[in-house]
């Protein structure tokens, strides 16, 4: 990916950060990023619908455990917890890999992994706990919509821990080089997008309506 | 929050001077971090307090989701330095999907119960 975006110095000159690797592109934003950018804003749709869907649905079930039964606030403020510093992490990796610090780069893409592998093993743990404690998924509206809003959550984290994997793959074999930087950068939107949907649901599901 | 961090393509700047700029940036990070990890707890702490804040507890949460939704935005999704078209984009689809759901809600009579 060596569409980097080209930008304009304070003369209005045009300036490339990569001589000859940089196509220009109509919006001075690379097609990657843009790409990823598009992807984020049509992703927030997609949330919210089942955020949505959680709200309108909790509050009616008939029958089974509640929020107020199951839900465990400190357990789960730790798992925000790890995934905000997964997020700083982050983005300690692009700024690595613009700076072109291999070893320092493969630190932090592994490190985020890590946290983001224990954000999903806590709520591994959490679903276990709660399917045990009586709500299945179909147990009631509220274990079905919270299941798939959290759920859904969990898949998108675990397709961004497959993708930082690959990415240290990729920086292994030395195919990230300061050039390439903008792939990490791509990657780190769609990580710190996870991470901001998360911080919705965190209040919503959890803190609101505990 | 530092503003040293201004988009290398704005300021025409080298990759030498880039390298620099990003190890300045790298302790703005760190503070962010921190901000959001004390938001978090001050979150958490505000959930405890629902009958002494009676109806300002869920607007509290929701203000307090909303600073670190736009922190992790402006600074880690680095919509803050980026080009303009970024932050747009990004921030249409996230009004569309508001304004739509919000509206879907109101065909339910969902705001007419509060949160609940």
């Amino acid at each position: 990916m060596s569409d980097v975006a080209v930008g304009h110095d304070h003369h209005g000159e045009i300036h490339d950060p990569y001589p000859g690797l940089s196509p220009h592109t109509s919006t001075g934003v690379s097609h990657a990023k843009m790409g990823m950018w598009i992807f984020l804003a049509s992703d927030c749709l997609l949330f919210g619908a089942f955020i949505s869907a959680y709200l309108l649905y909790n509050g009616r079930a008939q029958q089974g455990p509640t929020p107020e039964d199951v839900i465990n606030i400190p357990f789960t403020s730790t798992s925000t917890f790890v995934l905000l510093m997964s997020s700083l992490t982050m983005v300690l990796a692009v700024s690595s890999a613009h700076r072109g610090d291999q070893r320092r780069l493969r630190l932090w893409l592994v490190t985020t992994a890590i946290l983001g592998a224990s954000f999903i093993a806590g709520q591994v743990y959490e679903f276990t706990t709660m399917v045990h404690e009586g709500l299945g998924y179909t147990t009631n509206i509220f274990g079905s919509s919270f299941y798939s809003l959290t759920g859904f959550h969990g898949v998108h984290v675990t397709i961004g821990i497959m993708l930082l994997l690959i990415m240290l793959g990729m920086s292994l074999r030395g195919r990230l080089p300061k050039q390439k930087a903008e792939v990490v950068e791509v990657i780190g939107l769609y990580w710190h997008f996870v991470d901001v949907v998360w911080i919705v649901i965190f209040t919503v599901v959890y803190l609101i309506h505990k | 929050m530092s503003d040293q961090t201004i988009s290398h393509y704005e300021q025409g700047v080298t990759e030498g001077d880039y390298a620099l700029e990003h190890a300045v940036a790298d302790k703005t990070y760190v503070l962010v971090a921190v901000f959001l990890a004390v938001m978090t707890g001050l979150e958490v702490l505000v959930s405890y307090t629902k009958e002494a804040l009676g109806p300002f507890h869920d607007w509290a949460l929701i203000i307090l989701m909303a600073i670190k939704f736009i922190c992790v935005c402006l600074y880690f999704m680095h919509l803050k330095f980026d080009h303009a078209m970024c932050k747009r984009v990004f921030f249409f689809g996230l009004s569309v999907a508001v304004l739509v759901y919000c509206g879907m809600l109101g065909t339910f009579q969902y705001w007419a119960s509060g949160f609940r």
